[in-house]
């Protein structure tokens, strides 16, 4: 019987030396990398609330220094609170996120037949929920944000806007995947703020049908939003963020933020790959404010009372904030790219001079349409760094797009190209009309042979 | 890492000239799952010597080790090989009648992999062996006695 399981074991061992396969290794190691960005540009971002485009906050076309434009009841005055509170309280540094992604899934297919299950459909990749948050106190007295807290959350969302961090994710089989979705299980920010009828702090508290006055702080406290299962002062945004203006979507926006258009080519499961994925959220959060307006006769009413808050801007729809049947529908407004590269096999371009302050450069490969209103671009980089990188081989077209023209009342119907100088909305609409052809190499620079303009 | 999955094998067993030895030959099939994307075929064939534990009971209790060689397919990196591994069992039976008899195992496999090398173009890869857990409710039919 020894001479039985000898020769099993030594049939194994022959067996072995035909190929060097390894199934079982192959479970732990993963040749993926899933890095998650926070940012339109793929590499070299602008830094964060400092550049001289991105300093401050930007604010939505109804708020002025002096007034809230058609405000019903008025609020107009540069020192009513709510007017000081939309253009000097309520400033970039002040803004702090909590973005709880449940989990990252792509798909080979197009749609979804009602026989299959989920896991028939969706490769679930990177099914860890990753918690980020600016601040990891909490609203409910002497409990923090603990889970946040454990996974290093404000490290996280620092890399998210510096660079991407890392997701957890594990290999998928070969294929081209054109279908990726971003699971958003919460979206808030701080701070926002509640005001009475007439445009002053509000406290939250009602008596008789008048709202009571406050002051900053107890009016920041009325907001109320959950994250990480507690309390947290600040705005549920994402809500606002599943429906566009006008409509009700058939599917949430967020859940999953997703697109159905991307190629994302997984052909070597040796080769270790990154999958890139990139959300438009930083430079792009704008002051908001949603006036309810429900008594304009009797202005101290609490049905006209109104709040200010941060969250993207309407760059793709102007939003009328008396309208309560559109007030909580700002979808649309974020915008999600994913690619794949191996970082063996990559190359960059070089531009010959930077463009200006919140202009970015962006590659797209040759044989694809790009159209800045739509999409983000393939990669990007800002237009005070002139290298973009991590390209894999192949032609690109590169274009230089411009923030230039934001929605508000005066654009067009159904447009958003109000060209005022102030008061746009960080994201960049406009591309370049001749785009600058590169062929870029592994492992090499290539130097572009002029810089893309904006028209 | 992997969740624990159904299947199913088969075994055959010899007397050997010997009161509490035996020896054994089986083979069994199974597919794991998981919860992300991770999946693996297994086909564990073995040889071992089996020992009746000397207990006066109508139960019969056997103690095994042995050797043999694992074949695993890994679908979503395209991997497949033939793995040699090391064997060790337990089992409990009761005889249900003349022919049947039947009982519990407990099956331990310990495939080895470290002797292969990585694959040269990813220098953080580690190589891992592996360690499955069979446990099987089995009915054995008694060819000869």
């Amino acid at each position: 019987m020894k001479k039985l399981s000898f020769t099993l074991l030594s049939l194994g061992f022959l067996a072995v030396r035909c190929s060097g396969d390894l199934p079982l290794s192959d479970l732990i190691n993963n040749t993926i990398t899933l890095k998650v960005l926070g940012t339109y540009e793929s590499n070299d971002g602008y830094n964060f609330g400092t550049d001289p485009k991105f300093g401050t906050l930007y604010k939505d076309d109804i708020i002025t220094g002096t007034q809230i434009t058609n405000a019903s009841p008025t609020l107009t005055g540069a020192g009513l609170d709510i007017v000081d509170y939309a253009n000097n309280q309520l400033t970039l540094s002040r803004v702090k996120y909590y973005i709880d992604i449940a989990e990252i899934r792509i798909a080979e297919g197009q749609g979804k037949s009602s026989s299959q299950a989920i896991s028939d459909y969706w490769s679930q990749f990177a099914i860890a929920r990753q918690l980020m948050c600016s601040d990891y106190t909490s609203a409910d007295e002497n409990r923090t944000l603990s889970n946040c807290s454990d996974s290093n959350g404000i490290q996280r969302l620092y890399d998210f806007f510096n660079g991407g961090f890392t997701y957890p994710a594990v290999d998928v089989a070969n294929g081209n995947y054109n279908h990726l979705g971003i699971y958003f299980r919460r979206f808030a920010t701080y701070p926002a703020a509640i005001f009475t009828g007439e445009g002053k702090y509000s406290d939250g508290t009602v008596t008789g049908t008048t709202a009571n006055v406050g002051n900053i702080a107890s009016a920041e406290k009325v907001p109320v939003t959950v994250f990480d299962n507690r309390s947290i002062f600040g705005r549920d945004i994402e809500t606002l963020l599943q429906n566009k203006y006008g409509e009700t979507a058939a599917e949430p926006l967020m859940f999953p933020l997703q697109r159905k258009d991307l190629s994302l080519g997984i052909s070597n499961g040796a080769e270790p790959y990154v999958m890139e994925v990139r959300i438009f959220l930083r430079n792009l959060m704008m002051v908001h404010v949603k006036q309810l307006s429900g008594n304009a006769s009797t202005p101290t009413d609490s049905s006209n009372s109104s709040v200010v808050y941060a969250a993207p801007s309407d760059w793709n729809i102007d939003h009328s904030f008396k309208d309560s049947t559109n007030a909580d529908r700002q979808g649309g407004a974020v915008l999600m790219t994913a690619r794949v590269y191996q970082p063996a096999k990559v190359g960059s371009i070089q531009i010959p001079s930077t463009a200006g302050a919140g202009e970015y450069f962006v590659a797209v490969p040759y044989d694809t349409v790009f159209d800045a209103t739509t999409t983000l671009p393939y990669a990007a980089t800002a237009g005070n760094n002139k290298t973009i990188t991590n390209l894999p081989p192949g032609t690109y077209k590169v274009y230089r797009t411009c923030d230039l023209k934001y929605c508000s009342n005066n654009s067009s119907a159904g447009t958003c190209d109000n060209l005022a100088v102030t008061n746009k909305d960080g994201f960049p609409e406009t591309q370049s009309n001749v785009p600058v052809t590169v062929t870029v190499t592994a492992g090499t620079t290539t130097s572009a042979p002029s810089t893309p303009t904006c028209p | 890492m992997l969740t624990t999955s159904l299947g199913g094998g088969l075994f055959f067993r010899g007397n050997i000239p010997s009161n509490t030895l035996r020896i054994e030959i089986g083979g069994s099939y199974s597919y794991y799952t998981s919860r992300t994307t991770a999946r693996l075929h297994s086909i564990p064939v073995y040889g071992a010597i089996c020992y009746t534990l000397p207990i006066n009971l109508p139960l019969s209790f056997f103690v095994k080790a042995g050797a043999g060689g694992n074949f695993l397919r890994n679908p979503v990196e395209g991997s497949r090989n033939w793995l040699p591994a090391g064997y060790l069992g337990f089992e409990a039976s009761f005889p249900a009648g003349k022919l049947i008899n039947i009982g519990v195992r407990a099956d331990y496999l310990f495939v080895y992999e470290k002797h292969l090398s990585p694959p040269a173009n990813n220098p953080n890869y580690e190589i891992y062996n592996g360690h499955f857990f069979n446990f099987g409710l089995m009915v054995n039919f008694n060819l000869a006695r």
